[in-house]
């Protein structure tokens, strides 16, 4: 317990002082918490430099700031933010030069601003000029001298990314707390710095990425275009005159029919290439066409059935077809809708085993859409095969695809095309058992 | 333009609340006692010579808490003297 008097003062005062030195401490970390929201939202050097500079001069109670940084060519710092204040006003008319135009030469060491830059090392003096050289000469700006000017680099690890100068009238120096308050504040200078232009080379890196991207995604569509366009007159040829030759080919030997029907089974799976990549391409261009009219679906389903008989035939794979209504219908293109079915049927007979099943089924949902389904007993696809089924040029390379024909484009080919008439498709696998592949289109009301 | 006794009103407006960070309460209620020196809630009014009232407030908070009590003063005023050239007492030069 104290004694008397003299001992409750002296108590007193160092509770002052104590107090005053939490205040303080709390002032720092205020301040500091403001610059480290302005790190967080600021996206560039102009915006950290501004901010960064306006706040330090307010909190700290100096009247002008300003801050520093390299140019691009890195011969010269530039500003990059400055305070908002009469002297640096009057700085600006008499140099006659406006703040984007303002450059210190690195190589000058009579500017503290870039001798704190090269040196890394912190400088005071009272001499204004001294920071704006060589566009102001001592004496320029009448009683703007005997000023407290502190300039500091920014520094961040090894490099120095710049400097910044404070100044205030009317103060001799500097307090513990504002010592302290500097000495933390330089340092998130310069990590908030270098944030900014990391930030700056990750977006630099990433539109030079998606530039290159793009161009490389106009390439490529432009290739597949013109070379289907260029390669369908060739293709044409070679089938058109295989087709003539037919007839008169199954009056030859059989090793001339077999070589000749090589050649013909080539022309067709090339001619099949060529209307899938452009198919792809018109799609990818946006100029491919689908028609929205009712379809009678029977009629389409019959002639897919009959495109596929023959290999159907071959494998004696049977076929069978229900559909829930004969006369049911469906808004599409009926074109586009044999080529669903086509592929689909193709595949469902292509990857059976032999003496196997394909059935077609069609049923109406509680959506108001049609649903289809074409399942098989094939060979099925592993499970890890099967998120890539519907990309481009994909086959599954398992036992007992070997030496099935296929381009890898059908399946790209038949969701996008029940995508553009507005429907959904999916499909189950089992590898060993089979597939089964589930469409809706719209039904026609 | 601002009258003499309207900057320090400033002044010691500043003083008062900046000394209300460290001590409580206790800044308005000591700056109350000073004669020439009003307080209507967070404000102030100077009346007579503002210079004096000005140095008489510091020259209390110096009784009560010493030295460390004037560099907080010359804290608070800082930011505010440096757009302005108003003749301080000698306890705050």
């Amino acid at each position: 317990m104290p004694q008397n008097s003299d001992e409750y003062q002296s108590i007193t005062k160092e509770l002052y002082t104590k107090n005053v030195d939490l205040v303080n401490a709390n002032k720092v970390l205020e301040l500091i918490q403001a610059l480290y929201e302005i790190m967080i939202t600021s996206y560039s050097i102009e915006s950290i430099s501004y901010r960064f500079i306006n706040t330090i001069a307010d909190k700290l109670g100096f009247s002008d700031g300003l801050v520093v940084v390299p140019s691009s060519d890195g011969k010269s710092l530039e500003i990059s933010g400055l305070t908002q204040s009469e002297l640096n006003k009057t700085i600006m008319e008499v140099a006659g030069v406006a703040t984007v135009n303002f450059r210190f030469d690195i190589k000058d060491q009579q500017n503290l601003l870039t001798n704190v830059y090269s040196t890394g090392k912190q400088r005071n003096t009272k001499k204004i000029y001294e920071v704006w050289t060589p566009y102001m000469k001592y004496g320029d700006v009448a009683g703007m001298d005997n000023q407290l000017i502190l300039v500091y680099p920014i520094v961040y690890g090894q490099d120095i990314l710049g400097s910044f100068a404070l100044i205030s009238a009317n103060r001799a120096g500097l307090t513990d707390f504002e010592q302290r308050a500097l000495d933390r504040i330089v340092t998130v200078f310069g990590i908030a710095m270098d944030r900014v232009k990391i930030n700056e080379r990750l977006e630099q890196a990433h539109e030079r990425e998606l530039a290159k991207a793009r161009e490389i995604i106009n390439l490529k569509d432009e290739f597949v275009f013109i070379a289907t366009h260029d390669l369908r007159t060739p293709v044409t040829a070679i089938k058109g005159y295989s087709d003539l030759l037919k007839p008169e080919m199954e009056k030859m030997s059989s090793d001339i029919q077999e070589d000749f029907d090589a050649i013909y089974q080539s022309a067709e799976r090339l001619d099949q290439l060529v209307e899938d990549l452009l198919e792809v391409a018109r799609s990818e261009s946006g100029t491919i066409y689908i028609e929205t009219k009712p379809i009678l679906v029977k009629e389409v389903i019959d002639r897919a059935v009959s495109e596929v008989s023959t290999i159907a035939k071959k494998k004696k794979v049977n076929i069978t077809v229900n559909l829930y209504d004969d006369n049911c219908q469906i808004l599409g293109d009926k074109e586009k809708l044999n080529e669903i079915f086509e592929n689909l049927l193709s595949n469902a007979v292509k990857y059976n085993k032999e003496g196997g099943s394909v059935t077609l089924t069609s049923s109406l949902d509680v959506g108001g859409n049609v649903k289809f389904e074409v399942s098989d007993t094939g060979i099925g696809v592993p499970e890890n095969l099967q998120e890539k089924m519907f990309s481009k040029f994909f086959r599954a390379r398992q036992p007992g695809t070997e030496g099935i024909p296929g381009t890898g484009l059908g399946l790209f080919v038949v969701r996008m095309l029940v995508e553009k008439m507005k429907g959904t498709i999916k499909f189950e696998s089992r590898e060993g058992e089979g597939t089964k592949f589930i469409f809706y289109l719209p039904v026609a009301v | 333009m601002a009258t003499n006794n309207e900057v320090f009103q400033s002044l010691i407006e500043a003083i008062i609340k900046h000394q209300e960070l460290i001590i409580g309460p206790l800044a308005w209620s000591e700056a109350k006692s000073v004669v020439g020196l009003e307080t209507k809630g967070d404000k102030v009014f100077v009346s007579g010579d503002g210079k004096a009232v000005l140095e008489k407030l510091v020259g209390k908070y110096e009784a009560l808490f010493g030295q460390a009590s004037v560099e907080a003063c010359k804290d608070a005023v800082r930011p505010l003297l440096s757009s302005s050239k108003t003749d301080l007492p000698e306890i705050l030069k």
